[in-house]
């Protein structure tokens, strides 16, 4: 059985972005094209522009979820670049936590099942993946249903038990991709309060949204995309 | 919207989707070359001796004639007496002693003077090579097949050496060797002239048919004209008899590989169908009609299976000429083909099972709203399965296990599907080790050659009417002598009346301790006392006796009452056989004509060599040969069990196949998800590897008792055909640890079947897994 809670890297920079391209066809458009950028530990970074500006693509490269075309990206201390397909797996599971816009739950789990897969495939042990669900539930405020399947949550409490499945194996780096865009406004302001106090609390945070509003109220620093290169760079004065 | 747009959407499902495409068409291809060698199988072991006797025009009577006292004329006299319906003939016919390559001696030969294989009876079958054009040149009968070859030369003793040009076949072994007529009037030196005459009678429907067509034939020649005269019945019944034995393992084999076939077939269609619910929604929104997409579908399925049909039906015919050569070989009828209308039926039930199966569940999606397919399409539907999931969650399993187990309760009826297929594949697999094991057994109680793995013949043996051997306490003393003798015994066998038994019955006479020759025993012991015997099943049911009654045995005017001590496995003489202790042979008749002697070899010591050097040291007239382990109609089984199970086997991984990549591809998101959250590459195969392994493992615990049943019915129905009781080691042929290893015969296929699609699913990336869905 795994060490768990993961080791996780206390390193200046909690991500290095560094020339990176991607491009889906050989010969098709850049998504992004050479870009770079930098995240420090404790951060909350927020990654904006518009539908196809490449801000997921940029978003899956730091999670590990595909692989650049070009240039290196290193995460807690880790080159990405240099994992297998199943280093890249446990560095998902040990040092990252993915928020999605449409929550993407297993349909057939429940929310307290949902949250301890990632722990549980990490080996935890039950009675540690049982008291850290728990202390997450409550946390964000789904005791109450535990035992739901997805279908039978609202929007926000799905967001919310989504939320909990990333963290539940205290990644160094939450990423958010449109965490807010699939909930109406009253819910998404809950989420957006839920990842501010994250933030506060230390949790470094790449979130990738095309809600400017959200980006100055839960990050220092927004950097904008468009047509996969950086337009700008600048700390959010909240 | 037009036929043009059907046919437009349908290409395009065909290449949008090549792996399913080439699924169907591999499982449709090996389903049919199945189909046709279960076909040609079944059809083979139906009658063959007929089919083969009509084909080749075979001979009711073989008629030998001394030439001195008849001449050409008298025998073509014979050709126009009532009820001779067509003939062959005068051919002339020797006996000769030969030596194969390399010195080996081949037993004494008929030796038959024939210008064309053709005749208007008994058209002889060349198998391989050609027929004889000139005087050096001789076809061995193809039951020397393996002994001799094309291009061989075989020496006459103080003869001439000829050169064998072809391997032939006669449906009533009407001679072992056929030469250029003129060369058997030079082979024959001093022995009589023989005439063969074949004929075909009007009536020869049982042996009193035959004999009185015979008699009304031969009638007003003169005494002693006639040497010999064969039926055809001998052969039919003991060809009919193989077949019969052979019905019903193949039947077994062909009956489960078809329905399995069909069954996967079945399985892989409808599940592709399903898969593609998606895309049935979409034709409908933009404006398809239910038949359309019925069209649609069905041809997408219909394609790639009418290409897998005909490169299977192909392929099993191909497959099928060394089968069924062996098969031929076994009934020693000619040849047996696969009949023209088995790759007619295989493409119509194929491609109607094809059909069928891509035409219902089209049909349902049709039926739906456009929308509610859509839905039915992403994925199973939410919510089957959950209270296992939620069970298994809880459980101690590692948690990729415990989710892979789960799997298959979102589809299913594609799970039951697998599941049956898994169970037939490991019932086959398990039916075909316990068949090897135990015809091996059966062989070696036949031909006994583990016990007693070399026989020497003296000249006379053979109840061929000639002198009995009076050179055998020569032999028997040769045989001590010889370095590398563990054991041997002397055996006679003579002919002997039963009463109430309406054949003759041979009685063979083992001398001294003979219980180490390799009979088994299905109840009672071996003979102790010179009175006692042993007996097949047969003869102890013709006989109406059992296990320590007695039975009267009368040869001429003698009789000889024997106690009968045990019930034998052994099938020569059709089963009318009483094994006894020499003493009875003896009293019967003191001069038996046929005698022979059975050795065991030393431990460490090479039959083969052993044979060679005794050979060389026997006298002229007698021959030593090793037993072969195998005999034709075993070989033949084993090499259907496995050809069948083959085709079974690999008709069930690609059904598993199948399954494992419609339930990877259909659940692509959650895979996705998994791998996003951190599911490693080995654990996405262990997930989807568990998720059939779980059929896999409830399959084998259904698989082990139906394949132990069907053994065990397929023996018995075996040994009924055979008109015998089996050993209680023929059946319980399954040793502790080959249990052990058959009960995972089901989880193999399955772990198998799944490895490759498993493998897909974990090398995707998380992002283009989400992006494909």
């Amino acid at each position: 059985m795994a060490a768990w809670p993961p080791t996780v890297h206390t390193m200046t920079d909690a991500v290095r972005v560094t020339a990176v391209s991607k491009r889906y066809e050989a010969t098709g458009p850049a998504a992004l094209d050479h870009v770079t950028m930098r995240v420090e530990a404790g951060e909350a970074v927020a990654v904006t522009g518009p539908s196809g500006s490449g801000k997921s693509t940029l978003l899956n490269l730091i999670a590990g979820l595909d692989r650049p075309s070009a240039g290196e990206v290193e995460v807690a201390g880790v080159h990405l670049g240099r994992l297998s397909e199943a280093g890249l797996a446990r560095f998902r599971r040990d040092q990252v936590g993915v928020v999605f816009q449409f929550f993407n739950l297993l349909d057939d789990l429940t929310t307290r099942d949902n949250i301890a897969l990632p722990a549980q495939l990490a080996g935890a042990r039950p009675g540690v993946v049982r008291a850290r669900t728990d202390e997450l539930l409550d946390r964000l405020g789904i005791a109450g249903h535990a035992n739901a399947y997805p279908a039978r949550l609202s929007g926000g409490e799905r967001q919310r038990v989504a939320i909990a499945r990333a963290l539940v194996n205290r990644p160094a780096l939450l990423l958010a991709d449109e965490p807010t865009g699939a909930v109406d406004g009253r819910t998404g302001a809950a989420v957006a309060q839920i990842l501010r106090r994250l933030a506060g609390d230390g949790q470094t945070l790449v979130l990738v949204t095309h809600d400017a509003a959200l980006a100055q109220s839960c990050t220092d620093r927004e950097i904008a995309l468009v047509d996969g290169r950086i337009a700008r760079l600048e700390e959010v004065s909240r | 919207m037009n036929a043009g747009a059907v046919a437009k959407v349908m290409r395009a499902g065909v290449g949008r989707h090549r792996l399913q495409t080439v699924v169907v068409g591999l499982v449709v291809f090996a389903a049919s070359a199945m189909v046709v060698l279960g076909i040609g199988l079944l059809v083979a072991a139906d009658l063959p001796f007929e089919r083969a006797f009509a084909a080749q025009r075979g001979a009711h009577a073989v008629v030998s004639y001394d030439a001195r006292l008849v001449a050409d004329v008298d025998l073509a006299a014979t050709t126009s007496r009532p009820g001779v319906l067509a003939s062959a003939g005068p051919f002339a016919l020797t006996t000769l002693d030969l030596s194969g390559p390399g010195g080996t001696r081949l037993p004494e030969l008929t030796v038959v003077g024939r210008a064309d294989p053709v005749a208007a009876v008994d058209a002889l079958e060349l198998s391989a090579g050609r027929w004889v054009r000139g005087s050096g040149e001789i076809v061995m009968s193809r039951d020397f097949d393996g002994l001799v070859k094309i291009g061989d030369t075989v020496r006459i003793a103080d003869g001439p050496a000829l050169t064998v040009v072809g391997l032939a076949n006669s449906v009533t072994e009407t001679a072992n060797a056929w030469v250029l007529p003129e060369l058997v009037e030079v082979l024959r030196s001093d022995r009589p002239a023989v005439a063969q005459m074949l004929y075909r009678f009007a009536s020869a429907a049982d042996e009193s048919a035959v004999a009185a067509a015979i008699a009304s034939t031969t009638a007003g020649l003169p005494v002693g004209a006639v040497l010999g005269a064969g039926s055809y019945l001998t052969y039919q019944l003991a060809a009919n008899q193989t077949a019969a034995t052979a019905t019903p393992f193949v039947l077994a084999f062909a009956v489960l590989g078809m329905v399995i076939s069909v069954l996967i077939v079945a399985n892989v269609v409808s599940g592709a169908v399903v898969a593609g619910y998606r895309g049935i929604g979409v034709l409908k929104a933009i404006g398809f009609t239910p038949a359309q997409v019925v069209a649609v579908h069905s041809g997408r399925m219909l394609a790639p299976s009418a290409l897998g049909v005909a490169v299977g039906v192909v392929v099993g015919n191909l497959l099928a000429v060394p089968v069924l050569n062996e098969t031929a070989r076994a009934y020693d009828v000619t040849v047996a083909t696969v009949p023209w209308w088995a790759s007619l039926v295989a493409i119509v039930a194929l491609l109607l099972t094809v059909g069928a199966a891509a035409v219902l569940p089209a049909v349902r999606a049709g039926r739906l709203p456009a929308t509610q397919a859509i839905v039915l399409g992403r994925g199973p539907r939410p919510g089957r399965g959950r209270w296992a999931r939620r069970v298994l969650a809880r459980t101690r399993l590692p948690r990729t296990v415990s989710l892979g187990l789960a799997m298959p309760l979102a589809r299913p009826v594609r799970a039951a599907g697998a599941l049956v297929a898994i169970a037939l594949g490991a019932t086959t697999l398990i039916l075909a080790t316990g068949l090897v094991s135990s015809l091996a057994a059966i062989a070696d109680g036949l031909n006994r050659a583990v016990a007693a793995p070399v026989r020497v013949h003296l000249a006379g043996g053979g109840l061929r009417g000639l002198p009995p051997p009076n050179n055998a306490g020569d032999v028997a003393a040769l045989l001590g002598a010889t370095s590398g003798t563990a054991r041997v015994t002397e055996v006679r066998q003579i002919e002997a009346t039963v009463l109430g038994v309406a054949k003759p019955v041979v009685v063979t006479g083992y001398f001294g301790d003979a219980s180490w020759v390799g009979y088994r025993l299905i109840a009672g012991r071996w003979t102790g006392g010179a009175d006692e015997a042993v007996l097949p099943t047969r003869l102890l049911r013709s006989s109406g006796t059992q296990v320590g009654d007695m039975l009267n045995l009368r040869a001429g005017q003698r009789q000889v009452t024997v106690h009968i001590v045990g019930e034998v496995f052994d099938l020569d003489h059709e089963g009318l056989h009483v094994i006894a202790a020499g003493e009875v042979v003896r009293d019967l008749e003191a001069e038996a004509p046929s005698t022979w002697f059975e050795v065991m070899v030393a431990p460490g010591v090479d039959a083969d060599a052993y044979v060679t050097a005794l050979n060389d040291a026997l006298p002229p007239g007698v021959i030593a040969w090793r037993e072969g382990l195998q005999d034709d109609t075993i070989t033949l089984f084993l090499g259907l069990i496995v050809t069948l199970t083959l085709l079974v086997v690999v008709v069930a991984g690609l059904g598993v196949f199948n399954t494992a990549l419609l339930n990877t591809r259909e659940q692509t998101r959650e895979i996705g998800i998994l791998k996003t959250i951190g599911m490693t590459p080995r654990q996405v195969r262990l997930m989807v590897i568990a998720s059939l392994a779980a059929l896999g493992a409830v399959t084998s615990l259904l698989a082990l008792p139906l394949g132990l049943a069907t053994h065990r019915q397929v023996l018995d129905a075996m040994a009924r055909a055979a008109v015998t009781g089996l050993p209680s080691e023929f059946v319980a042929v399954f040793r502790p640890i080959e249990l052990i290893l058959l009960a995972g015969a089901g989880l193999a296929i399955a772990i198998v079947g799944a490895l490759v699609p498993a493998g897909w699913a974990a090398r995707s990336r998380p992002a283009t897994a989400m992006r494909a869905e």
